[in-house]
């Protein structure tokens, strides 16, 4: 494989932001037009690379010059400067909020605020911080588009074009192959991470599932780890995702996912004779039935296995585009 | 007022009053089909001057409009996308054009009335 030109990364991140049923055609096009240019300004004398380097500088931003052979004017805060509010926009609530989140739990627990009281306040101040960018951030760029008279204050230059990242032709292998390891260690936590937990107190051997609870749900887990197995093996030989696939994971996802997090939510999965042994004083109340940290668990565990088939479903519609495409 | 805003203004008013005619042109121009930069080449020698960053986006659009056709030439070095003018397309231009003379005949008068 030859090293991708500036004008391949070019036309990939031009590419990209165009719907893929219009890829094939928009990036034929767009090279064409590259091209010819290119040939004028060496027939004109110039030198080859030179050349290149001029013209797709002056093409600019490739996200914007797509959004005017889309027929999408940027038109929220004005062209000039849409992408780079959004860019920035997304780049500060994700370094600002969870720094605040951070802070302000740190804060109510040095002052002993409630686990309750805490996760009610952290979700009030999360929102007035995002309403507060976003408005904030918007009212600049808004102002910035006036006074520059829609031109953008920062120049594009082709330094900043991605690197080319084809997606590998055997990615649905490496997923099945990545997935079935998973599997597997799940299977080996299953079978022997419990006995390696070790007692809180190091008194005698406290088991930290709730014995009668662990008893028939760690066999059941290994059944549908089993049932897992088959799914990914099936997945590889039928060679991509498609609709009934991605049922059978959400199927599979949630009996795996549901036994654990109600146990979790109704205080069987973890022995409380272990939870009072622990340091932490409240550890029973808030790990047991109904309590607020139990809870918040329970929800992880099925928003974890959510990732599963939402993943399925992108993939199965791209497959089926794919197909339509070509 | 300086010298600069004038020729600012100036420019805004030409582009609106070519805007339209840019349209008009390639549907006339591709009768006799070609590929992009040919187009803006020949249009250019005809005293048409269009930016690049207008001419390619709107023969993207007079496509899906259906008022022209296109195909991929893969003979040469590159493939080239050469674009003709459909029935629709050429009947749109004659529609066009007739309003050219209509609004060419219009100024002629207002030029003259402000002159006699």
């Amino acid at each position: 494989m030859t090293t991708p030109t500036l004008t391949d990364r070019y036309l990939f991140a031009a590419a990209r932001s165009v719907p893929q049923t219009q890829r094939t055609e928009f990036r034929s096009e767009l090279a064409e037009r590259i091209g010819d240019s290119i040939d004028a300004k060496v027939e004109g004398g110039a030198d080859r690379e030179a050349a290149e380097l001029d013209v797709l500088t002056e093409l600019g931003n490739p996200d914007a010059l797509a959004a005017t052979y889309a027929d999408r004017p940027l038109q929220l805060i004005g062209p000039a400067h849409y992408l780079l509010w959004k860019r920035l926009l997304k780049l500060l609530l994700a370094i600002v909020l969870p720094c605040v989140a951070f802070a302000y739990v740190l804060a109510q627990l040095i002052s002993g605020a409630g686990m309750g009281e805490i996760y009610g306040g952290t979700v009030v101040v999360l929102i007035n911080v995002t309403v507060h960018l976003a408005f904030w951030t918007t009212a600049v760029f808004a102002f910035i588009d006036r006074v520059s008279g829609g031109t953008s204050v920062v120049d594009w230059k082709p330094d900043e074009l991605p690197v080319v990242v084809e997606p590998p032709r055997n990615q649905l292998r490496i997923d099945v192959v990545s997935n079935l390891v998973l599997v597997v260690l799940a299977a080996l936590a299953i079978l022997v991470g419990p006995g390696l937990i070790p007692s809180p107190d190091g008194a005698g051997s406290v088991p930290f599932f709730a014995p009668a609870t662990w008893a028939w749900l760690q066999w059941y887990l290994l059944a549908v780890l089993v049932a897992q197995l088959a799914f990914w093996l099936l997945l590889l030989r039928h060679g991509r995702w498609s609709y009934p696939f991605v049922l059978a994971s959400l199927v599979l996802a949630a009996a795996a996912a549901l036994p654990i997090a109600a146990t979790l939510a109704t205080g069987r999965l973890l022995n409380p004779e272990y939870l009072a042994r622990t340091d932490w004083a409240d550890a029973v109340e808030q790990l047991g039935s109904g309590g607020v940290v139990a809870s918040v668990l329970a929800v992880g565990v099925v928003a974890g296995a959510a990732v599963w088939p939402i993943d399925g479903f992108v993939k199965a519609r791209r497959a089926r585009q794919e197909l339509l495409a070509g | 007022m300086g010298g600069d805003e004038i020729d600012e203004i100036e420019a805004g008013h030409r582009q609106e009053l070519r805007r339209g005619t840019v349209g008009l042109a390639c549907l006339l121009r591709l009768r006799t089909p070609d590929y992009g930069y040919a187009l803006l080449e020949s249009l250019g020698a005809d005293g048409i001057d269009v930016d690049a960053n207008t001419l390619y986006p709107l023969l993207r659009r007079l496509e899906k409009q259906g008022l022209v056709t296109s195909e991929w030439s893969t003979g040469e070095a590159r493939p080239r996308k050469f674009y003709r003018t459909s029935p629709e397309g050429d009947r749109l231009a004659r529609v066009l054009t007739d309003d050219w003379h209509r609004l060419d005949a219009a100024l002629r008068g207002l030029i003259q009335r402000g002159e006699s």
